[in-house]
């Protein structure tokens, strides 16, 4: 488990994170989803006591990193791709991180073979290509059997085949009543992946939900009603709908009912309707409509 | 997992060793350093001896200095090869970005540092010590070949020479090390320990009018030149002295790398 309380890091004027508390719970796989520069390697930095935090604090399973008795088996971390030296075999690599724990040579090679690098664990790491050196990282981070595995952009540079392995390891790790937290800036990949759902932008969480309570909040029956009667429909329909969200003093969202079902209520109460549309997001746009204000570098289409 | 898997001080140590025994480099340097100081012993005691002509028909070129300044005469590139594997082994994993995938493994940062250190010493003091006695042994049987002046091991300022000259190596490799790791770029680290025991004191001592010139003493390369000179200096520090004033170069600089690696982001 991971505790994110009020958690804040400036670098000189620039507010990096912003006061964000969350918690990522074992068993299940949590999605930390934001554009890029929104904070979210800074936030994994801070997990792992390599920056120091402005404010706020984190625990993890519990404990301050720095004071775990075992660091490898509380959190098996990859932060970057290429966080080796390119002069290092791959196994040499491993098997020097791993004696900082005790851990030896057979675990290594039993590690390598599971991400798929038993044929290349001799050569340099220097050699690599993207992917080969996320399945190095992944390999430093599942060595230590953590009961945390927190990893950034893991599937950056993967190739299809690689991005349904991650999935498939992933999905086992949750299972297994390990907590996953990894980190994305594609809606698309946490979709399949996620069972929790932490949105960031700027620095701030913007959303900390299920998977599947987003996708009802923001998928098919959305429905955007506008009425001179607003109060009163509001009342009736509070009960039944998910949510309802008043954008303006005629104008509300609701979702969780149909639309039909919004007219029948209406037209039974005698209350006039001036709009009434159904909305249709895809995961995606839902993410870019949350994020719009917090994206650091719009492109000029985008910016208007 | 039910097996011990706690991060100990020997275990940190184990896996910085590994680190550097897994790298070519640390062999390169090592290597290079023992067959440099050796090799220009051994030339420049042939060339004390006449036995290398120095092509311009003089007097032998290093006609006049004591056999054991001789013998040793390779010291100086030993200093310059263990000052940058020094500053390589604080360096290096800065370049890479590994040193965050280390202090992902060991979050506490000084046992890091100190395993780094005492790696590094317990790898260049034996090899620098094979180095200079090795230089000794093959320089002085060059000398004695030629029925020149030599000097025996059992002689006091002999030895004194020896083990400081060991240690005045051994002990810059450190402040390579700590200022690698202060400055976390190999070309600045490895300007500033070249420039400030190297260029420094000789630009000082040319620069500063004759009153302030009693400081230069202090300099490291200075500081050490009670122990790494058979001559003692009167403008120098005693031996005593010397000795404390090198030593806290030394700590000192890793005392600052030390608080710098604990008080930044990493």
């Amino acid at each position: 488990m991971i505790e994110v309380r009020n958690l804040t890091k400036q670098y000189g004027s620039v507010t990096a994170v912003d006061d964000i508390s969350f918690t990522v719970e074992p068993g299940k796989v949590t999605g930390f989803l934001g554009p890029n520069g929104a904070g979210k390697s800074t936030t994994m930095r801070m997990v792992l006591g390599l920056d120091r935090p402005t404010a706020g604090s984190v625990l993890v399973n519990s404990q301050n990193y720095r004071d775990t008795a075992a660091p490898v088996h509380e959190i098996g971390a990859l932060l970057e791709a290429k966080g080796f030296d390119k002069a290092r075999s791959a196994r040499n690599h491993l098997i020097a991180l791993a004696a900082s724990s005790g851990i030896g040579a057979s675990r290594v090679d039993e590690v390598l073979a599971m991400v798929g690098l038993n044929e290349v664990a001799k050569q340099k790491a220097g050699g690599f290509s993207l992917g080969m050196g996320q399945r190095l990282g992944i390999a430093v981070a599942l060595i230590g059997d953590p009961r945390i595995v927190m990893l950034d952009e893991p599937v950056n540079g993967l190739d299809p085949d690689g991005v349904l392995w991650i999935r498939h390891l992933l999905r086992k790790l949750a299972d297994e009543g390990r907590t996953v937290f990894l980190s994305s800036h594609l809606m698309s990949e946490m979709e399949l992946i996620a069972d929790q759902l932490i949105i960031i932008g700027r620095g701030k969480i913007l959303a900390d939900t299920t998977m599947s309570a987003f996708i009802d909040s923001w998928s098919t029956n959305r429905v955007r009603v506008v009425t001179p009667g607003l109060p009163e429909l509001q009342s009736l329909l509070t009960a039944r709908s998910t949510s309802i969200v008043v954008e303006s003093s005629d104008t509300f969202v609701c979702s969780g009912i149909d639309a039909a079902v919004i007219g029948q209520t209406a037209f039974a109460a005698g209350i006039v309707l001036h709009e009434l549309t159904p909305l249709s997001v895809s995961l995606e746009e839902a993410f870019m409509e949350l994020t719009k204000d917090s994206v650091q570098f719009h492109t000029g289409e985008n910016a208007a | 997992m039910s097996v011990d898997v706690d991060v100990t001080f020997p275990r940190i140590i184990r896996s910085e060793f590994i680190k550097l025994r897994t790298l070519r480099s640390t062999w390169i340097l090592l290597g290079s350093m023992l067959l440099l100081f050796i090799a220009f012993g051994a030339i420049a005691a042939l060339a004390t001896t006449g036995q290398i002509d120095d092509g311009r028909g003089g007097p032998p070129a290093a006609l006049g200095l004591d056999p054991v300044t001789t013998v040793l005469a390779g010291g100086g590139f030993a200093v310059l090869i263990m000052s940058v594997f020094g500053v390589l082994c604080g360096a290096r994993e800065y370049g890479s970005g590994m040193i965050r995938t280390t202090l992902a493994f060991v979050p506490k940062r000084l046992p890091v540092l100190l395993a780094k250190v005492l790696v590094l010493i317990g790898l260049v003091i034996p090899v620098v010590i094979l180095a200079a006695v090795g230089a000794f042994f093959l320089g002085m049987a060059v000398l004695s070949a030629a029925g020149d002046t030599t000097t025996s091991l059992s002689d006091p300022d002999a030895q004194r020479v020896l083990i400081g000259t060991a240690a005045y190596i051994t002990g810059l490799s450190v402040i390579g090390l700590a200022l690698g790791m202060a400055m976390r770029s190999m070309p600045g680290a490895i300007a500033t320990v070249i420039g400030g025991v190297l260029i420094l004191p000789a630009l000082l001592t040319a620069l500063l009018p004759e009153s302030w010139r009693s400081v230069l003493k202090y300099l490291p390369s200075n500081a050490a030149a009670p122990f790494t000179e058979i001559k003692v200096r009167a403008d120098m520090l005693a031996l005593t002295p010397g000795i404390i004033f090198f030593l806290a170069w030394v700590v000192a600089s890793l005392v600052v790398a030390g608080i710098l690696f604990v008080r930044r982001d990493a």
